[in-house]
C-alpha cells in the first residue's frame, strides 16, 4: 500500500513547489498549502502505516493490543496541521495587504524594500 | 453577503455546535477528541456564525473577547504545569485526583492543560476571522 | 539562596512600575529590598561558619546532570556580600546621579537584573547553572554600557563588550563541557574532590586555555583588555558597580573558585602569572598617560585585575590571601573613585585632569571622600589598601617562583598604581580654584562615604575581618584548612621598605609625569587588539555585503529554487551513490479501492495548477485536504482527521472571506519558465516517491512509541495515547506550539492595523 501513498505525496509535492515558484502572490498561499499537506503525509508515511485500529486502549485494557497505528507521527501531525492553519492565515493577510498596498500581484515587482514610503 | 438560510441555519447549530465542541474536549484523554480540535469546532461554529451575522452580533454572543480568551488559555496552561511545582515534582508532570467525578471521569493537571489549548484554538481563529472581516 | 536571588530578579522586573510610582524615592525603596536581602544572605553565614558551606539544590534537567545548586562557601560568602553590599549603595546614588534623565525605570532594570544575575554567578553550585548567569551579568552589561543608546559611541562600545565577552562565555562553555566529560560531573561540591580527573587528563591544557579565554575577556586580560576602557561610556555608577567593583572580577572569581579544581600546575603559574604581569604593567603604563578621569580609572583597574590574576598565578597560601584582601580593597576604593568622578564631572562639567583643578575650595566634603579612597589605592598606611599591598609584596618576595624578577613587577606595577591614584583622586581636587560654585546633594555624598571609609574603618578590625570573611575565604580557595594572621604591623622589613619605595616613586612620577610622556602610545596602538577587533569586524561586513549581493538577487523564485535545489542534490546523491534503489523490494500491493480516493487527490492537485479560476483552485484545494483527512481516517488516526476536517472548513471560510480582495489569477510567467519549473518540481516530487519508498522498505520497530503505549494508562489515565502525548507527555512542546499560534493572532492584528500610505495613492 505504501506505493500509492508515496506517490500522492510526490505529487502533491510537486504540485506545491510548482504552484510556490508561480509569480502570483496567490498561487503562493496555495502552494504552501499544498506543500503543508504534502509534509504531513509524509511524516504519517513514514512513521508506517497499516490498515489498523487507533491508538486507543481499549476498556479495561492497560496496554494497547497490537496491532495499533503508531501514536508518536500522529501527535506531531495534529501540532503541524493546527500550526500550518496559523501559518496559512497569516500568509494570506500578509499577501493581501501586500497587494493594497503595492497594487500588484507580481511577486517580480516585489524585489525591493523601497517601495513603502511612510509607516505610521 | 447575508444569507437567509445561512442565518437561519446557524442559529440552530451555534449551540449544538459549542455543545459539540465542549463533548471533544471532555472525552479528548480517552477517545478521539481533545482541545485542539474542539476549539476548532468552536471556532469554526462562531465563524459561521460572523459570516451570517457579521462581527458585532458575533461579538456580543461570544461575550468574551477572543484577545481575552488567548491570554487566557496561555495562563491556565502555564498553571496547570505548574501544579506540580507545588507536590515537589518536576514542571508539566500530571497531577490526578485519586476518584472519579460523574460524567468528566477522572480529572488531573493535563486536562486543564486541554482546557487552556481548546481556549487558545478558538481565541487565535476567532481573533484571525475577526480582524479580517473587521478590516 | 534560591530566595535570595528570586527576590532580586522579581525586584528587576517590578522596577520600572516601581519608578512610576515612586519617582524620585524609587531607589531608596530599591536599596532598601537590595539589603533586605542581603541580610537575608548574611543569615545562611552561621551555616557556613559551622559547616564550611552550605548547598541547595533544585531538580532541574537532572537527565543531563545539570540541577538548579547553590553552593556557598567563604568564597561565595565574601563576593555575595560584595555584590549586594556595593549594589545598594550603587543604586542609592543612581537615583540622584541620574535625576532628570530619561529612561530611569529601565536603568532600575538593568541594574537589578546585573545584581541578580551576579550574585547568582558567585553563589552558584553547578557549571552550567554558573554559566547561565555568567551570560546574563554580560548581557545586563550590555544594556547598561548602551545605556545611552541615542549616542552610536555607546551602541558600539556595548556591542564591543558583548562580542569579546561572549566570545570568551562560549570558550567557558566549552571549557566547563570537557571538564564535564572529564570528570563527570557539573556540580562543584563534587569537582572539589576530582581534581585529579582533571589535572592528569591529556586535555587538561585544552580546558584551561578555554576556561582562561573565559576569565581572561571577562576579567580584562591582555589581549582582550580594550573592551572595559571603551566601556566608560556608561553612566558613572556603571562604571563603579560592573566594570570595576564587581563584574570585571567575575573572571577572578572563577579562578578562585577553579583554583582547587585546575590550580596550582606549571601551565597556570606560567600562564597567569605571564598574562597578569603583563596586563598590570601595560594596563599601569597607560593609565598614567591618560587626561580623560574615567579612562585613567579604567586603565588603572586593568592594571589591578592583572596584579589579582599574577597573585592567583603565585599559587601559594600568601599570594591567595593578598589577592583576597587586595580584591576587597579595591572593590571598595576603586568603586568610591569612580562614584566620584561621576560628581566632579557634573560639578565641573569636565573629566579632563587637565582643566580641574581646585574643586577642594568647591566640593570640600568630596575632596576629603576622594583622598581617602586614593589613599586606600595607593597603599597609605591607616587605609586596607595597604594591607592589600603589604601582602602582595611578601607573597611575592616569599615565593621561589620567578625569584627576584616577580617582587620588581609587583614595585613598578604599584607605582604606577600610585600616580593614577594622584591624578584621579587628588588631582581635580588641588591647584588653583577658577569654577563657580555648584552645589551638590548631600545624598549624593552618602555612597562614595560608606564606600571610602569602610576601607579607612577596616584597616582598624583586621582580626574580625579575617575570621569572618577572608580566612574562610582562603580556605574555601585553597582548600586547606590554616590561618594567617591578618596584621596591622609587620615590623621593619623589605615590604615595608618597598611600600615606601612605592609611594615615594608613585609621586615621583606624578610630579613629573610630562617628562614621562613615554612614547609608547604609538607602538600600543600596534599592540592593542582594538585594531583587530575593528578589521575583524569590517571584515565580517564585507563578506556579508558581498555574498549579500550575490545570492540575495531580491526575486523569491530564486531563493526557493535554490534552497530546493540543494535539499534535492541531498537527498538524490545517497539514494544514487549507495545504489539503494537496486535492492528495492518493497511491498507493491494495491488495494482497489485505494485508487479511486488517490487518483482524486492527485488529480485535484494538479486541477490546483492548471486552473485559471481563483474559485475552482480553492475548492480543489479543499478535495485536496479533504481527501488527505481520509487517508488519515483510513489508517487508524482519527484524531488527527477530524482536525484536519476542521481545519479545512476553516480555511475555505478564511479563503472566501479573503478571496474577493484578492487578486484575479495572472498569467505572467514565461511558458519556457514554466516548463523549467515544471521539470524541477516533478524532479522533487519523484525524488520524494523514492525516498518515502525506501524509507518504508525498511523494518521500523517503534520504540519511544512502546513507551508511550505501554504508560499512557498506567501513568497518565488516559486511553486516547495522542492526546495524552499532545497534553502530557509532550505538554511542554504543545505549549510552545499554541504559543506560537498565539504570537501568528497577534502578529495578523498588527498587520492588518499597521496603516501604510501608498505612495501611488498619494500621486492621484
Amino acid at each position: 500500500m505504501y506505493i500509492l501513498i508515496s506517490i500522492v505525496t510526490g505529487a502533491l509535492f510537486a504540485a506545491g513547489i510548482f504552484m510556490i515558484l508561480r509569480r502570483s502572490i496567490v498561487k503562493l498561499i496555495i502552494g504552501l498549502v499544498l506543500l503543508s499537506h504534502a509534509a504531513n503525509l509524509l511524516i504519517f508515511t513514514a512513521g508506517r502505516m497499516s490498515m489498523s485500529q487507533p491508538p486507543i486502549i481499549k476498556e479495561g485494557a492497560i496496554f494497547l493490543n497490537e496491532p495499533y497505528a503508531d501514536p508518536l507521527p500522529q501527535a506531531l501531525i495534529l501540532t503541524a496541521i493546527v500550526i500550518s492553519f496559523g501559518l496559512t492565515a497569516f500568509a494570506i493577510i500578509l499577501i493581501k495587504k501586500t497587494y493594497l498596498i503595492n497594487k500588484t500581484e507580481d511577486l517580480d515587482e516585489l524585489n525591493t524594500t523601497d517601495k513603502i514610503d511612510k509607516i505610521g | 453577503m447575508k444569507s437567509l438560510i445561512l442565518s437561519t441555519a446557524i442559529k440552530f447549530l451555534l449551540p449544538l455546535l459549542i455543545l459539540f465542541s465542549f463533548f471533544l474536549l471532555m472525552r479528548g484523554h480517552n477517545y478521539p477528541g481533545g482541545g485542539f480540535v474542539g476549539g476548532l469546532v468552536a471556532a469554526s461554529a462562531f465563524a459561521l456564525y460572523t459570516l451570517a451575522e457579521g462581527v458585532d452580533k458575533a461579538g456580543k454572543i461570544l461575550k468574551i473577547s477572543p484577545e481575552f480568551l488567548i491570554p487566557a488559555g496561555l495562563l491556565t496552561a502555564v498553571l496547570s504545569g505548574t501544579i506540580s511545582l507545588f507536590f515537589g515534582e518536576p514542571v508539566f508532570k500530571g497531577m490526578w485526583f485519586d476518584y472519579a467525578f460523574p460524567l468528566v471521569g477522572k480529572f488531573g493537571t493535563p486536562f486543564l492543560f486541554d482546557i487552556g489549548v481548546y481556549f487558545v484554538v478558538t481565541g487565535i481563529t476567532l481573533k484571525i476571522i475577526f480582524t479580517i472581516l473587521d478590516y | 539562596m534560591l530566595i535570595v536571588v528570586s527576590i532580586l530578579l522579581i525586584l528587576s522586573i517590578l522596577s520600572p512600575l516601581l519608578y512610576k510610582i515612586f519617582k524620585g524615592i524609587t531607589n531608596w525603596i530599591i536599596t532598601s529590598v537590595i539589603i533586605t536581602s542581603l541580610i537575608l544572605f548574611i543569615n545562611y553565614g552561621k551555616t557556613i561558619f559551622s559547616d564550611d558551606f552550605l548547598l541547595e539544590s533544585y531538580e532541574w534537567f537532572s537527565s543531563a546532570n545539570i540541577n538548579l545548586e547553590f553552593y556557598v562557601d567563604g568564597l561565595g560568602f565574601m563576593f555575595g556580600i560584595i555584590v549586594l553590599g556595593i549594589g545598594a549603595l550603587i543604586v542609592l546614588y543612581s537615583g540622584y546621579y541620574l535625576k532628570g534623565k530619561e529612561f530611569t525605570g529601565r536603568f532600575y532594570l538593568y541594574i537589578v537584573l546585573f545584581a541578580a544575575s551576579m550574585f547568582g554567578l558567585v553563589i552558584s553550585g553547578n557549571l552550567i547553572v554558573m554559566f547561565v548567569f555568567w551570560e546574563l551579568t554580560g548581557i545586563s552589561s550590555f544594556f547598561l554600557i548602551g545605556y545611552y543608546f541615542y549616542k552610536e559611541e555607546s551602541r558600539i562600545n556595548a556591542q564591543q563588550a558583548l562580542l569579546v565577552t561572549g566570545f570568551g562565555g562560549l570558550a567557558l562553555l566549552a571549557g566547563f563541557i570537557l571538564i564535564y566529560l572529564s570528570a563527570g560531573t557539573f556540580s562543584i561540591k563534587e569537582l572539589l574532590t576530582k581534581r585529579e580527573l582533571i589535572v592528569f587528563t591529556e586535555i587538561y591544557p585544552i580546558i584551561l586555555i578555554l576556561i582562561l579565554t573565559g576569565v581572561f575577556t571577562k576579567s580584562a586580560q591582555v589581549p582582550f583588555h580594550f573592551w572595559l576602557p571603551n566601556a566608560m561610556v556608561a553612566p558613572a555608577p556603571i562604571s563603579a558597580y560592573l566594570h570595576s567593583a564587581t563584574m570585571v572580577k567575575a573572571g577572578i572569581f572563577l579562578l578562585m573558585r577553579l583554583y582547587p579544581v585546575m590550580g596550582d600546575t606549571n601551565e597556570w603559574k606560567y600562564i597567569l602569572s605571564g598574562f597578569g604581569i603583563f596586563t598590570m604593567l601595560m594596563g599601569g603604563f597607560i593609565s598614567v598617560n591618560q587626561t580623560d578621569l574615567k579612562k585613567i580609572l579604567a586603565y588603572s583597574t586593568v592594571s589591578a585585575l592583572g596584579l589579582m590574576v599574577t597573585l592567583m598565578g603565585i599559587s601559594t597560601q600568601e599570594a591567595i590571601q593578598a589577592a583576597v584582601v587586595f580584591l576587597i580593597a579595591h572593590a571598595l576604593y576603586k568603586g568610591s573613585l569612580f562614584l566620584i568622578a561621576g560628581l566632579v564631572e557634573h560639578s565641573a562639567d569636565s573629566r579632563d585632569i587637565n582643566v580641574l583643578s581646585g574643586l577642594y575650595k568647591t566640593i570640600p566634603f568630596l575632596g576629603i571622600i576622594s583622598f581617602a579612597a586614593a589613599a586606600s589605592q595607593s597603599g597609605v598606611p591607616l587605609f586596607f589598601g595597604f594591607l592589600g599591598k603589604e601582602l602582595t609584596y611578601t607573597s611575592a618576595i616569599d615565593t621561589d617562583f620567578l625569584k627576584i624578577f616577580l617582587p620588581l613587577m609587583f614595585l613598578m606595577a604599584n607605582i604606577l598604581m600610585v600616580c593614577a591614584a594622584l591624578m584621579a583622586g587628588v588631582k581635580p581636587f588641588i591647584g588653583e580654584y577658577e569654577k563657580e560654585k555648584v552645589k551638590i546633594s548631600s545624598f549624593k555624598y552618602i555612597s562614595p562615604l560608606i564606600l571610602s571609609f569602610t576601607g579607612f574603618a577596616i584597616f582598624f578590625i583586621p582580626g574580625l575581618l579575617n575570621n569572618t570573611i577572608i580566612n574562610p575565604t582562603v580556605n574555601a580557595i585553597s582548600g586547606v584548612e590554616t590561618r594567617i594572621e591578618l596584621s596591622l604591623w609587620h615590623g621593619f622589613n623589605i615590604p615595608l621598605l618597598m611600600s615606601i619605595l612605592t609611594l615615594a616613586g608613585g609621586y615621583y612620577i606624578y610630579k613629573y609625569r610630562n617628562y614621562f610622556k613615554l612614547h609608547i602610545e604609538d607602538f600600543l596602538i600596534f599592540l592593542t587588539p582594538s585594531s583587530v577587533y575593528h578589521s575583524m569586524i569590517s571584515g565580517l561586513k564585507k563578506i556579508a555585503f558581498y555574498q549579500t549581493r550575490i545570492l540575495q538577487s531580491g526575486y523569491l523564485r530564486n531563493y526557493l529554487i535554490v534552497i530546493f535545489s540543494f535539499t534535492l542534490i541531498l537527498m538524490i546523491l545517497p539514494l544514487l551513490i549507495g545504489n539503494k534503489l537496486a535492492i528495492f523490494t518493497g511491498d507493491l500491493e494495491i488495494e482497489r479501492y485505494e485508487i479511486f480516493l488517490y487518483s482524486a487527490i492527485i488529480i485535484s492537485a494538479i486541477f490546483v495548477t492548471v486552473t485559471k479560476s481563483r474559485l475552482s483552485a480553492i475548492a480543489a484545494l479543499g478535495v485536496v485536504g479533504f481527501g488527505v483527512a481520509v487517508i488519515f481516517i483510513m489508517h487508524g488516526a482519527p484524531d488527527i482527521a477530524i482536525t484536519q476536517f476542521a481545519i479545512e472548513v476553516l480555511t475555505v471560510i478564511l479563503f472566501v472571506i479573503v478571496l474577493f480582495k484578492l487578486p484575479r489569477f495572472s498569467n505572467i510567467s514565461k511558458r519556457k519558465i514554466k516548463i523549467r519549473d515544471t521539470i524541477f518540481s516533478v524532479t522533487a516530487g519523484v525524488a520524494v516517491f523514492f525516498v518515502l519508498m525506501l524509507i518504508t522498505n525498511e523494518k521500523m520497530r517503534p520504540l519511544i512509541s512502546d513507551f508511550y503505549t505501554e504508560n499512557s494508562w498506567t501513568l497518565a489515565n488516559g486511553r486516547n495515547i495522542v492526546n495524552v502525548i499532545l497534553v502530557d507527555f509532550r505538554a511542554i512542546d504543545t505549549f510552545g506550539e499554541i504559543t506560537v499560534l498565539a504570537v501568528a493572532a497577534f502578529g495578523i492584528f498588527a498587520l492588518l492595523k499597521l496603516t501604510v500610505i501608498n505612495k501611488k495613492e498619494e500621486h492621484k
